[in-house]
């Protein structure tokens, strides 16, 4: 794992960290910088990351503080609880 | 990992710093976690509220911790957090007795190494600020740039 990879797994954490200190805009910042080294590196961001940051706002989703999971026919539903934008991923 | 080698290159959100020397009087000494990171400035989050540290013109000393993440308490405290959270408390909890290095005695005063609440025998590296002088996210390419 290169140091791009390192630093955007650094960086999820802090943003999960930051939401956890009701600083949601620090989230942000991190998600943001951490999207930017994905793609200045060309490397993308890990599955968990793309799942768990809201596409729109780029807040970290944490359930029952920004997010609201819900389970949808084969798939998991979750909102964004700032913005209201929905993501969605399957189960098997 | 962050070594010494690369903390240049490397995510500096995050890592407890110390400021151990600067151009401006007001800025030495300044203690705690780096917060963000701007182009020519660090925000420090220390004791007495976040203070804006120019890169150049300073000496920093940043204390290389495996988990940027420095809380095990409030992870373990905060039962609503998704699955991440215990997974990150046990990670830490695992990194916690870490070797005992030579630590820098004196390097850190008690009241910020109490705020940073890492262990004690992380790695000191001091830089001089004006080589962390690039914007956050492309300090990591130096020299080896995928792009034009
Ligand atoms: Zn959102």
């Amino acid at each position: 794992m290169g140091i791009p990879e390192e630093r955007i797994e650094r960086l999820f954490g802090l943003a999960r960290e930051a939401v956890v200190d009701d600083e949601y805009d620090r989230a942000r910042e991190y998600v943001r910088l951490a999207r930017r080294i994905a793609e200045r590196n060309r490397c993308g961001v890990p599955r968990e990351f793309e799942r768990k940051t809201c596409d729109d706002c780029d807040v970290y989703l944490r359930p029952g503080r920004t997010s609201r999971v819900r389970l949808g026919p084969g798939r998991v539903v979750v909102r964004c609880r700032e913005c209201g934008a929905t993501g969605r991923y399957p189960y098997a | 990992m962050i070594s010494p080698e690369t903390l240049v290159r490397h995510e500096l959100v995050g890592l407890p710093v110390r400021v151990a020397d600067a151009d401006g009087d007001a800025h030495v000494g300044i203690a705690g976690r780096v917060l963000y990171e701007t182009e020519r400035t660090l925000v420090v989050r220390t004791g007495s509220g976040d203070k804006r540290v120019p890169k150049s013109g300073t000496t920093l000393e940043f204390a290389v911790v495996e988990e940027a993440t420095a809380r095990t308490d409030e992870a373990a405290d905060d039962g609503q957090s998704s699955g991440s959270a215990s997974q990150l408390g046990s990670d830490t909890a695992g990194v916690r007795p870490c070797q005992s290095g030579p630590s820098a005695a004196g390097v850190s005063n008690t009241d910020a190494a109490s705020r940073r609440g890492e262990c004690k025998d992380a790695v000191y590296v001091t830089v001089d600020g004006t080589r962390l002088r690039d914007r956050p996210a492309e300090r990591t390419e130096r020299g080896v740039t995928q792009w034009r």
